[in-house]
């Protein structure tokens, strides 16, 4: 940025000449706004419109206006009535009267310091010979220095603006007039342009840029901050922000700071994904902090930028989407009710994006300005009968401004964006464990020889569920809507490639023909159907996850695995799936299996196996829970060989002569043991789990029952 | 000698018109053994003395014959599948065994054949199901069989307890988990029921050690049996059965609809599943709420340390 090492050279330049008050430090980042007939001085966050006092004594007794924040030597300066004259401020906030070589008779309401040269500029409208545009030169070396210089007289500037700024890198002031239109005044002569309209009316006392040229306007009489990119060819005010409204409005601020959050932790955003406007950049929903502690639910975490899904920082930081609970599913022509929690009285504005357009549309707001009552408060409405079936995602915002739109900043409250599912009639969801919990699934790759137990070779974090509609009289007349699978990849201890599949018993291929299939990893949406095609239409459907877990994760340096090994994974897992199919077809519910489903791994195509393989043996050979079925893809053949003593005209496969297992359902999100520590060392609760078949120690794999050294551990 | 054993070193010596129904013992000769019916034990059904023996080297002494029993037993069919106890003491060592008889051979001429042993492992069994009502014990039992046992051979109860592993090598090597049974019969020399658990947790050290049933799927997943029924006091109501809440006060929760473990609007007010549950879900709040006034919800609390496998709403 050339500009801004120029300010800083300048900076250094003028050394620490004998002032009243010291300079400021840097360029600041907030917005300097002076308002009361005895002046005050506020700093504003732009970004969300949050303001707190400066100072209430300024030591005068008097208005200040026309202030323009000066980078050149890092003061503020402003005309002030009580003096009648010019006045610096600097960070200590007092005013300072400068001695003008005249003073002009009148009082100025207008003004800016300019980027590209040491000068202060004011104007008033009108036709005494006080009025018009003024320079005064700032620089102490100038032999102008302090002596205003007339540029334009009043009456052939006549203008309905109330304040004006410094483009950052044009030598040109702008403002917006009360009709709306964009003004340019050029400096030197006093000419001026009038541009569009901006679409906004108002006295606009406020006016400030940012370092990329944007030029944001506050309006008097509510405070709205509007957002113009001047360099557009038709530009247009967006409300990007709710100030403090005042009769008597100025403001300045450093044209070369970018418009950021002040306080870098102390902002909320939004989390939906940036096409429905949760970045700074899209001008997206964001609450200021510290303006108030008004919250939904109990959490929140101040962010110094936003973290659009998929980079949604609820799975990997704390979740602090816990003021909204959707009670009832959404769907298409039913009642939704929400319950809406909220730490004080307040103003929910809320949006549902029914038609799954990747926007909030105005017809898709289902609370406008609702008032909350500190607690629990309930939200009913229709879902609109135009709703399309699928995923989707729901904003919410609590502020004390009643009406905010979907976007832009707010100065106090909170906003949470939650990912939904819509539906095209009343359903019921089954969700295993729960919608939000995790099972645990343990695989070891040896098969068919024994494996060494460490039970870490794959292990995924696994969830499912299941919307079915009946319409009819008998649990067998429930037709399946859809089915949900998503997890994590936790940790591949293996040197074996293998990929992970689920096969849906009871779902036959053929009902899966026409399903609209939704697959995402980390996020992303997958360009392959994940759904494998099958020679036999009755075959159960089997959904391929991924063909290698290696494509998914990646060990760390000097690492052979991931997450199994100490110091070998880092905290955050990098895998994450999830699968939604629809079904618009007649397909019946009664047939499918238990909620886990059936899943497995298999070995990738192309990679050796044990050695009792000479060849890969690739696809066809599967690795299933004890006693579940293999899939129509898997080489039968391959049962009995070695340690397997599968019987699978008995149902009982994928077992050792033991009757020991392969792979583990562990019915939490749960601490794997470490690379080559045994699962009874580890967890020795496993031991009467087994010996009682089941019957007891049912929560051995809880960490307070393992040896904590045996574990893996971050 | 009327007794007749497993071992397969012995079996050929063993005269094929011998009787049966022979108990080995590791008591003296001359103790006492009762048969009892379970948990009847202030009334055996029968008593025998053990026998003395100077056949094969003294092999059978102390061993009981039960074999003619079946003249004086009321037995019927449902006995058949019935546990017994046999106990035998002597001084303060008891020691134990359930006896099935389904798992004899019930002949023609009105005598029993077959085998069983009392063992200090047959004790410590006895120990881990004392307790148990009639018709838990045989899963117990052949699930503790299959943990002590090898491959070779049946691993269920009734291939257990014919084993005479204190005597027999071949039986000895089947019972490779608990080597250290001598363990368990100094606690019955002492007046004590060893524990057969304690003899495992110092048998098995590997995941590798461990036996399990072939049914069983090392799964901890349970079936609840949700049973909602508000018709005629709830109109146009939904059911959210939710994993994550807590109380804030009387009659009022803080639910996070967002893990839930199902979500329906209840047809004619009434909703009936088994639901798939993990183990780690010891309760769930059912939320009530009536459409057209979600204020006017209700809150119902399933406790399964307190209410079992089952979730009813009226």
């Amino acid at each position: 940025m050339r500009i801004a090492r120029a300010v800083a050279a300048c900076l250094a330049a003028l050394g620490t000449p004998a002032l009243a008050s010291a300079p400021f430090d840097a360029c600041p980042n907030e917005a300097f706004l002076v308002q009361d007939s005895v002046a005050r001085l506020y700093g504003v966050d732009l970004s969300t419109g949050y303001y707190s006092k400066l100072s209430t004594n300024m030591g005068v007794s008097n208005k200040l206006n026309a202030i323009g924040f000066n980078y050149h030597d890092a003061y503020l300066y402003a005309w002030s009535y009580a003096h009648k004259s010019l006045a610096r401020i600097g960070k200590d906030y007092q005013v300072e009267p400068l001695s003008l070589s005249f003073q002009p008779d009148s009082n100025y309401y207008i003004g800016d310091v300019s980027v590209l040269e040491n000068a202060y500029y004011m104007y008033r409208k009108g036709n005494s010979e006080a009025h018009g545009l003024w320079r005064i030169s700032l620089d102490p070396t100038a032999e102008n220095y302090l002596a205003p210089q007339r540029i334009r007289a009043g009456g052939s500037l006549w203008l309905n603006i109330f304040d004006f700024a410094f483009h950052p890198e044009q030598q040109m002031l702008y403002s917006v007039d009360n009709r709306g239109r964009l003004i340019t005044i050029d400096p030197a002569t006093g000419d001026y342009t009038l541009g569009n309209n901006v679409g906004q009316r108002g006295t606009f006392g406020a006016v400030y840029f940012d370092v990329d040229g944007r030029l944001y306007i506050s309006r008097n009489k509510d405070g709205v901050i509007f957002q113009i990119d001047v360099s557009s060819e038709n530009p247009t005010a967006i409300k990007y922000a709710q100030g403090p409204a005042s009769a008597n409005n100025d403001g300045a601020r450093c044209a070369l700071a970018p418009v950021v959050p002040v306080d870098q932790e102390a902002i909320d955003f939004g989390d939906a994904p940036d096409s429905y406007a949760s970045s700074l950049d899209a001008n997206g929903a964001r609450h200021s902090l510290e303006g108030s502690s008004l919250r939904l639910g109990e959490r929140v975490d101040g962010e110094s930028q936003a973290y659009p899904a998929p980079l949604a920082d609820d799975t990997t930081d704390q979740d602090d989407e816990d003021g909204v609970g959707f009670i009832t599913e959404l769907a298409a022509g039913e009642t939704g009710v929400v319950e809406v929690t909220a730490s004080d009285a307040g103003y929910l504005n809320a949006w549902i994006d029914f038609d799954r357009n990747g926007r909030f549309d105005a017809a898709e707001q289902v609370a406008n300005a609702q008032a909350l009552t500190a607690g629990s408060n309930f939200l009913s409405f229709t879902v609109p009968v135009w709703t399309e079936s699928g995923a989707s995602w729901s904003r919410f915002r609590i502020s004390s401004v009643a009406n905010l739109g979907a976007t832009g900043g707010a100065p106090d409250g909170e906003v949470e964006d939650h990912p939904i599912s819509l539906f095209n009639g009343g359903v019921t969801t089954s969700h295993y464990p729960s919608a939000d919990g995790f099972v645990t699934l343990a695989f070891e790759d040896l098969w068919p020889s024994r494996g060494d137990y460490d039970m870490n070779d794959l292990v995924l974090h696994y969830r499912t569920a299941v919307s079915t509609i009946n319409n009819g009289d008998s649990e067998d007349d429930a037709k399946l809507v859809g089915i949900s699978i998503s997890g994590e990849i936790t940790a591949v201890g293996a040197t074996f490639h293998s990929g992970f599949a689920v096969a849906i018993p009871g779902l036959r291929r053929a009902d899966a023909a026409n399903a609209s299939v939704f697959f995402e990893i980390n996020g992303e949406p997958q360009a392959d159907s994940p759904l494998e095609n099958s020679w036999n239409p009755d075959s159960d459907v089997v959904f391929q996850i991924t063909r290698d877990v290696w494509d998914q994760v990646t060990t760390a340096e000097g690492c052979s695995f991931y997450r199994t090994e100490a110091n070998c994974g880092g905290s955050s897992v990098q895998a994450r799936f999830s699968l939604n199919v629809r079904f618009s077809d007649t397909v019946s519910a009664a047939t499918l299996g238990d909620a886990l489903f059936n899943p497995f791994i298999f070995a990738t195509a192309g990679y050796q196996r044990n050695s009792i393989f000479p060849t890969p043996p690739g696809r066809e050979l599967e690795i299933h829970l004890k006693n579940r079925a293999p899939s129509i893809h898997a080489d039968l053949e391959l049962l009995g060989r070695a340690d397997d003593r599968s019987a699978q005209e008995a149902s009982l496969t994928y077992q050792t002569a033991e009757g020991l297992p392969w792979a583990l359902e562990v019915g939490t999100e749960w601490q794997h043991p470490g690379e080559y520590q045994d699962l009874v060392q580890t967890y020795p609760d496993f031991i009467h789990f087994v010996l009682s078949g089941g019957k007891t120690h049912q929560t051995w794999y809880l960490p307070e029952n393992a040896v904590q050294d045996k574990l893996y551990k971050d | 000698m009327n007794c007749s054993k497993t071992l397969k070193t012995l079996a050929a010596l063993i005269s094929a018109t011998s009787l049966a129904g022979c108990i080995g013992s590791p008591l003296p000769s001359g103790s006492e053994a009762q048969l009892y019916r379970w948990q009847q034990l202030d009334a055996p059904l029968v008593a025998r003395s053990g026998i003395e023996s100077t056949d094969y080297n003294g092999y059978f002494d102390g061993d009981f014959d039960f074999s003619g029993i079946a003249a004086g037993l009321s037995v019927g069919q449902a006995d058949m599948n019935a546990p017994y106890l046999l106990k035998s003491c002597a001084d303060q060592a008891c020691y134990y065994a359930v006896l099935y008889p389904a798992d004899f051979d019930w002949r023609d001429d009105g005598l029993i054949g077959g085998f069983a042993a009392l063992t200090p492992l047959s004790t410590a069994m006895y120990g881990d199901v004392k307790d148990l009502p009639a018709e838990q014990v045989r899963p117990r039992l052949d699930a503790l069989a299959a943990a002590v046992t090898t491959t070779d051979g049946p691993r269920d109860y009734a291939g257990f307890i014919k084993l005479d592993y204190q005597r027999a090598p071949a039986d000895q090597a089947r019972v490779a988990r608990l080597e250290e049974s001598a363990n368990a019969d100094a606690a019955i020399q002492a007046g004590e029921l060893p524990s057969l658990q304690a003899l495992l947790d110092g048998a098995i050290t590997s995941t590798g050690d461990l036996q399990a049933p072939t049914d069983f799927v090392f799964s901890s997943a349970w079936d609840l049996a949700v049973d909602v029924n508000v018709s005629g006091r709830m109109e146009g109501a939904y059911l959210a059965l939710c994993a994550e809440f807590k109380a804030t006060g009387a009659e009022h929760y803080w639910v996070n609809y967002a893990n839930c473990r199902l979500k329906t609007p209840l047809a004619e007010g009434s909703f009936q599943d088994s639901l798939r549950m993990s183990a780690s879900v010891d309760s769930l709040l059912a939320v009530l709420i009536p459409l057209a006034n979600p204020t006017a919800r209700e809150y119902h609390l399933w406790q399964r340390a307190e209410d079992g496998d089952s979730f009813e709403v009226r």
